[in-house]
């Protein structure tokens, strides 16, 4: 089981995810640079946190023209798990993978503490070690994560199932308090907080480890299927 | 304007040699005829790409400006929108109609994200 992480010029969380999941999860990671089109052999992909390319233009605006974003896509395409963390989000929005945008906090601050978040599905790869109105404790650490959408958009996203998280007390002024989304196929998660940082006891919480066991539940499962 | 000291200017290229078959016109010879050639090599087509939020998005940093606004005694001020303003300058002998529909594609697909955002294309001669 190996984990790519993606490692943009300006990505900071690069190694906090790395961490997590291989000192924490004790599975293999591996860094892969923004400039490389293949992601090799890796089971599932990270974007992490950041500020990719400065946050020049937009957040995500400029990564998403990135060799490796091409490569991303593809692997999505083909039905592999990818999860997009504060900035991956922002990327994943921009490039199409997910619907919506990221726009300034109502606020306009950035905000950087540990907010409440309740499950909103169980039905996911990266939630299924969760339960339904579950509430988990993850860090935020964004200026721009105020999620908007279209009105049709947000009911499609409802309707479908494919709003992961909300807010308990929402900090950013997203549309009804969505702070993760699934794409259609359910394979691809974009979320604004940071569930890496929350996988060991030191950080404060350690709810982050259901959606990374969750994933890993996924990926074996599916090997298995394979052999 | 006079030359100041301190400055380095750039030094105009000789004045073409006059072997002889022209009348010899001194503004010519001396240091004018390249600049005619500078003005006539003016004319850069450029794009100006403007970018809003959406009038149905909300815009709190254009809010805060506007309360800032109104707390400094311009009470006229009803509304302010914050947006981004692009200026594309064209390769020489660009054809405006390609152009007009590649600024176009730029817009949509990258400096603008149509999801929150509005744009709009004009075109100058400099």
């Amino acid at each position: 089981m190996k984990f790519g992480v993606v490692v943009f010029p300006g990505s900071n969380c690069d190694h906090d995810a790395w961490y997590a999941v291989s000192h924490d999860l004790g599975c293999r990671a591996e860094l892969l640079w923004h400039d490389d089109s293949r992601l090799g052999d890796v089971d599932a992909v990270i974007l992490p946190g950041g500020f990719s390319y400065g946050d020049y233009l937009r957040c995500g605006a400029i990564a998403k023209f990135s060799p490796v974003m091409s490569a991303v896509k593809k692997f999505a395409a083909g039905g592999g798990l990818v999860l997009g963390i504060c900035n991956g989000f922002q990327i994943l929005a921009e490039c199409g993978l997910l619907p919506g945008a990221l726009m300034r906090n109502a606020g306009l601050k950035f905000i950087c503490r540990p907010v409440q978040l309740r499950v909103e599905t169980a039905d996911s790869p990266f939630t299924s070690k969760m339960t339904r109105g579950q509430v988990i404790v993850a860090p935020i650490a964004h200026g721009e994560g105020c999620y908007q959408a279209g009105q049709r958009t947000v009911d499609e996203l409802e309707a479908e199932d494919r709003v992961a998280f909300r807010y308990v007390n929402n900090p950013n002024g997203s549309v009804r308090d969505i702070a993760g989304i699934l794409n259609r196929e359910r394979n691809v998660l974009g979320m604004m907080p940071h569930p890496e940082r929350a996988t060991s006891d030191f950080m404060g919480s350690t709810d982050g480890r259901f959606l990374f066991q969750s994933m890993l539940a996924a990926l074996g499962t599916r090997l298995q299927s394979v052999r | 304007m006079a030359r100041q000291a301190g400055i380095r200017y750039s030094t105009p290229p000789n004045p073409p040699p006059n072997d002889g078959w022209f009348q010899s016109v001194p503004e010519l010879e001396y240091g004018r005829w390249w600049e005619s050639l500078v003005s006539y090599n003016k004319g850069y087509m450029k794009a100006r790409v403007y970018v809003s939020p959406k009038t149905t998005v909300l815009d709190p940093q254009g809010q805060t400006i506007q309360s800032a606004l109104n707390g400094m005694g311009f009470r006229d001020v009803a509304s302010v929108r914050q947006g981004k303003f692009f200026e594309l300058t064209l390769k020489q002998g660009a054809d405006p109609k390609q152009a007009a529909a590649d600024v176009n594609t730029m817009a949509r697909d990258v400096l603008a994200n149509p999801v929150i955002e509005d744009f709009r294309v004009e075109f100058i001669d400099d």
